[in-house]
């Protein structure tokens, strides 16, 4: 009967294990298959961390089941010592061994951090096209500054052209701005700007969403990414140029009161400035 | 009965105490935070008014001698405590308590004076976190001043026992503890407030 | 402040919903049940003489034993419903509003954590840490009762917006500003949450303070430091944090109930406030509280482990270091819950580096344990089951810990699935798990019988297997770009088999919790059986048990003097036991001044949510006046004569 249980725990395990590289492994694990520079790198780092610890973790699992087995107290053949509790140089290697690793992981995350960090513009010949990003309750504004154009819940942008983006909300507590396949994600508050830089591998079309519990309309706060190539990018911008949706004040403010499961919107005009009105609202110096 | 008379001993000159001082380590982490809260909000005051145009050090100064003084006072209080003369504790907790009030009665003045020109703790972060930095050390002035009567009628009305003694010494270390956090408040909410304006 | 004599209240506050009327049943129905019970078995006395009133610790410790529990029963169905919503919400909306499962969420995160947990450790706490510094009762045993009220009194106001207000806080278990502002939350529900946070908090300070001075200065003569067990060890650790932070919370969420009753502006998006601001403070405290949660279970699952292995602890100066260190550190990285705020790569990666630093005491206690093992007899009860269970869980959700703290893994991993899965490992694995192994090890001790093993070992397996169903699946949802909260989302996600999974799992650590019940009964009823005579069942080691099981009232007839770290060992080995030469004993009296003072602080917290001012201006007043009621009081000990307790000694 004990075998029985043994066969199938260990049965259990393994499918656990067969299953959870088939879940990561699949599409829809977007964290596990990047499509852009930062989340490649990010994704670099967690498994090197998770390398890195495993030295540790996998060996400690195996001694722990091998010693509770053998040691049981049932096994009269095992060696019996009561007053064995390790001297102090036994303590101190034991103390070394994760330091070694930890101090490795140290080295790592100090040098992932600063090249993965969002502020940092990413290295490129090409210029990075900056869209601005607005947090409203509860969908996401886009400005493009340099096209005076706008869009709710949808931004495009080409593939292989860094994009330089800038945070901020309205009537909107704390945000936080996640497309799991290009970037990890950034918090976007009001009064504040805070940069985001990104870049996608290829064209394609990626979901984004609202990462911090913001109220009821949080789960449907969701948006669509979309990178194309560059001319098609272009393309785009004169289509949308000919909407004829304008984002003028009036229909800002009607945005910024709440509302759920906003459909895309493309605006062919947007009002100067408006992002940086924005911001300012809140520093009670107009 | 010796033992139950040493424990008593012990638990009142010793682990009463201790527990006090831990108990005032925890009230220092609130002000702490308070303290932090007006330091990172100082200069949030959203066009209104500054600490510079408002505090006026006269009443400033007042409010420190009163406190100052107060704890002195209270410190001679303590002594005849210690030498088991009642009559003196009485005398010179009272004069701390007179103090003390004063001290809540220019604090008070302050507040309404600061209303009265629209410096309210609703107007700005600054505001907020001043009056309620500068508010709870009065109210815990004023929770002191409660302790100090009741500690008045303790020493008038009742034995001196190493009960009462202990309540007793506590108190005056609340009191002190109070005056401590004042000059920190003195320094770092008016001192820098006014030099800086 | 609408109306200066009811402030907010008003017929409409009276429960209109289905889930606040139902709550609102369950809660009379039940009261009325045991008022009924109590009037027919005639036990109001002895209820409030016996148990309501006392200020023995082992008394304090059951009672917060038995609210723990009850909290528990609460945050479990919290659990159900969630993953009931989550299961179905698959392009639908599920059975709930978003608002109503923004509400089951906070308050499953709030009562988990405080009422609980916390209620579970500072129960066992009771129970066993005077037991094991040798000493009669806690520094301050009128304190111990008040905190215990407190901590009820918040329980009791966390659940009372199910009968008047009908709705609790939407914003997450921190309460994160600007989210729980007026501007966002002009409800109830904020303020609910901020009360009956304040009560609970003040009553573990309290607990806090009680037990550091006790530790410090009621162990046993010649108990030294290093000379105290683990768990004392731990414990200490833990409470040092609570005195620490705990004010932090208390301030903080101070400040933020001005924001909302006197329009302030501390972390409001307006008026100059900083959000930010907020979220360092609260995290201040709420990193330290999560080390608060799992200290006292390190030290447990030390002596557990020492214990069945019938072998001393491996490197108690190591684990004495590590629970230090992992104490000093965690003061110093509250900025990894929110790297994404954008601190920036230095400071992000300084906070980084320092939380790594927390898994190499974390490691050297696991090889510890193990360690300990090696060239022992392992003798496998259930307390063992549970901690080998405990190891596994800690090593695969501390990797999720290590990983989370490089800033960038977090970014793709905060707030998501991922981070649920990671602390749910160590709430469980090590909080709850620690509850459970410290509860079938010590009940003996308390009550004098031992709890039925076959069924403690098929609740464990129903939990661990049930836990691993549960949470794996959240572990790959993060990975899969599921944040946390989320009450509907896309089929086309792939989210929804995972989520029914998960909700699989719960149904299995339900039936574990259903067998851990039925235990219960079935030991009570098998007591005989299973009587603790000797008052060592399990060839114990540390000083609580050299005491009968139960220990009489007072603990100790006389305090031992203490010569070794493993006091109890060295007296079975050297054949000696404690010299019986009596005293007499100082006592503290029973009192209902706890209660009072609390129901009033009930009073208080209820009235401030409302912001009916003059009921809780006049609540205050009342709770000062008790206070000078209790410090004018002389009598609140009395003496047991050395005649009484040779008396009682004979007899046991």
């Amino acid at each position: 009967m004990r075998k029985v249980k043994f066969v199938i725990g260990v049965l259990a395990i393994v499918c656990a294990v067969l299953s959870i590289f088939f879940i990561l492994s699949s599409e829809k694990a977007l964290v596990t298959h990047p499509k852009g520079i930062i989340a490649d790198g990010e994704l670099s780092v967690i498994i090197t961390n998770y390398l890195l610890m495993s030295i540790i973790i996998l060996p400690t699992f195996i001694f722990l089941l091998v010693i509770a087995w053998k040691y049981n107290a049932k096994n009269a053949k095992a060696e019996y010592d009561p007053e064995h509790t390790g001297g102090v140089r036994g303590e101190l290697i034991l103390w070394i061994i994760p330091s070694v690793v930890i101090v490795i992981m140290t080295f790592v995350t100090w040098k992932a951090t600063h090249e993965l960090d969002p502020y940092r513009p990413l290295k490129s010949e090409i210029d990075p096209l900056r869209i601005q990003v607005v947090a409203l309750d509860w969908k996401w504004l886009f400005i493009y500054p340099e096209q005076g154009i706008a869009t709710l819940n949808f931004v495009q942008f080409p593939a292989g052209v860094p994009i330089h983006f800038s945070l901020a909300a309205d009537g909107s507590p704390m945000n936080s701005f996640w497309m799991p396949q290009l970037s990890g994600q950034i918090y976007a508050m009001t009064g504040m700007v805070t940069p985001l830089h990104i870049m996608a591998y290829e064209t394609g079309e990626y979901t984004g969403r609202a990462a911090e519990l913001n109220g009821r309309g949080y789960a449907g706060m969701t948006f669509l990414a979309k990178s194309t190539s560059q001319s098609d990018f272009e393309d785009w911008i004169i289509a949308v140029k000919q909407s004829p949706l304008r984002l003028t004040d009036q229909v800002y403010n009607n945005l910024v009161a709440p509302s759920e499961d906003n459909p895309i919107m493309l605006y062919s005009h947007v009002e100067e400035n408006l992002f940086n009105k924005i911001v300012m609202k809140y520093s009670g110096l107009n | 009965m010796d033992s139950i008379a040493k424990e008593i001993e012990i638990k009142e000159s010793d682990i009463n105490i201790f527990g006090f001082w831990v108990y005032l380590m925890t009230d220092l982490v609130l002000f702490a935070v308070l303290f932090a809260c007006f330091i990172v909000l100082r200069d949030s005051t959203f066009g209104g008014p500054t600490g510079a145009g408002l505090f006026q050090v006269s009443s400033v100064l007042a409010e420190t001698l009163f406190l100052l003084t107060s704890s002195f006072t209270c410190s001679l209080g303590t002594y005849a405590i210690h030498r088991k003369e009642k009559n003196q504790a009485i005398i010179w907790f009272a004069v701390t308590f007179a103090l003390g009030l004063a001290f809540l009665y220019l604090e008070i003045s302050e507040f309404a004076t600061f209303f009265q020109q629209g410096a309210t703790p609703s107007r700005s972060a600054f505001l907020s976190s001043f009056f309620t930095l500068v508010g709870t050390h009065g109210l815990h002035i004023a929770i002191g001043l409660l302790w100090m009567v009741v500690a008045m009628f303790h020493i008038g009305l009742r034995p001196l026992s190493p009960h009462s003694i202990s309540k007793i010494f506590r108190m005056a270390f609340f009191w002190h503890f109070l005056d401590f956090v004042w000059i920190f408040i003195f320094t770092v909410v008016y001192g820098m407030g006014l030099l800086n304006g | 402040m609408e109306n200066f004599l009811s402030g907010k209240l008003s017929l409409e506050e009276l429960p209109q919903h289905w889930y606040t009327v139902g709550g609102t049943a369950f809660m009379l129905i039940t009261g009325i049940l045991i008022v009924i019970l109590l009037k027919k078995t005639k036990r109001w006395g002895w209820l409030w003489n016996e148990w309501l009133t006392s200020t023995d610790p082992k008394k304090i410790g059951t009672m917060y034993m038995i609210f723990a529990a009850l909290m528990f029963f609460r945050g479990m169905v919290d659990v159900g419903m969630m993953w009931v919503q989550q299961s179905f919400a698959a392009d639908s909306r599920g059975y709930l509003t978003s608002d109503h499962f923004q509400q089951i969420s906070t308050a499953h995160g709030d009562i988990m954590v405080f009422f609980v947990t916390m209620g579970f450790f500072f129960g066992l706490m009771n129970w066993i840490i005077p037991l094991q510094i040798g000493a009669r009762d806690l520094a301050f045993p009128f304190m111990n009762s008040l905190g215990f009220w407190l901590t009820a009194a918040g329980g009791l106001l966390i659940n009372f917006f199910f009968m008047i207000g009908g709705e609790f806080a939407n914003t997450g278990w921190i309460a994160a500003a600007p989210f729980s502002e007026l501007e966002f939350n002009p409800g109830v529900g904020v303020d609910y949450l901020i009360w009956s946070l304040q009560l609970s908090g003040l009553g573990s300070l309290l607990a806090g303070i009680n037990f550091t001075v006790t530790i410090i200065k009621k162990r046993a003569p010649g108990m030294t430091l290093m000379k105290m067990s683990l768990f004392v060890w731990t414990s200490l650790c833990g409470m040092i944090l609570v005195i620490s932070v705990f004010p932090v919370l208390t301030a903080t969420t101070f400040l933020l109930w001005l924001d909302r009753v006197f329009s302030m502006h501390f972390f409001t998006t307006g008026g100059g406030g900083n959000q930010m601001m907020y979220w360092n403070l609260i995290w201040m405290w709420g990193h330290p509280e999560v080390y608060i949660l799992v200290l006292p279970a390190f030290g447990m699952f030390s002596e557990i482990v020492a214990t069945f292995s019938q072998k001393k602890i491996f490197g108690y100066v190591s684990m004495v270091c590590a629970a230090v260190s992992i104490t000093l550190l965690s003061y110093l990285v509250w900025l990894h819950h929110f790297f994404t705020m954008g601190a920036g790569a230095d400071v992000n990666s300084f906070f980084g580096i320092v939380t790594m630093f927390i898994a190499i005491p974390s490691g050297v206690q696991v090889f510890n344990w193990i360690l300990t093992m090696y060239k022992g007899r392992v003798i496998f009860a259930s307390p063992m089951y549970w901690v080998i269970g405990f190891i596994c869980i800690f090593m695969i959700g501390g990797m999720a810990g290590v990983l989370q703290a490089s800033p960038p893994a977090d970014f793709q991993v905060h707030n998501s699935l991922f981070l649920i899965a990671h602390f749910h490992s160590m709430i469980i694995g090590v909080a709850l798990f620690g509850i459970f192994a410290g509860v079938n090890y010590w009940f003996p001790k308390i009550f004098g019988f031992k709890l039925n093993e076959r069924l403690d070992k098929q609740a464990f397996w129903f939990w661990l297997v049930g836990f691993f169903v549960s949470f794996i699946p959240l572990y790959l949802l993060g990975f899969m770009g599921a944040p946390r909260r989320l009450d509907h989302y896309a089929l086309s996600t792939g989210w929804q088999p995972l989520f029914i999974t998960s909700t699989i799992g719960f149904f299995l650590i339900v039936c574990g919790i259903i067998t851990q019940v039925w235990q219960i009964f079935v030991s009570i009823k098998e007591k005989k059986q299973h009587l603790d005579r000797t008052g060592d069942p399990w060839n114990g080691r540390t000083l609580e048990w050299a005491t009968s099981s139960p220990p009489p009232f007072y603990n100790f007839a006389v305090i031992p003097t203490i010569t070794s770290h493993e006091e109890f060992w060295s007296m079975k080995k050297r054949g000696i036991s404690i010299q019986k030469h009596y005293e007499d004993i100082l006592l503290p009296k029973n009192t209902g001044m706890g209660i009072y003072i609390s129901g009033i602080a009930f009073v208080v917290g209820f009235a401030l949510v409302w912001q009916v001012f003059w009921l809780a201006l006049l609540g205050l007043f009342g709770v000062v006046a008790c206070i000078i009621i209790l410090s004018l009081d002389e009598n609140r000990e009395y003496v047991l004569p050395k005649a009484k307790v040779a008396e009682i000694e004979r007899m046991r």
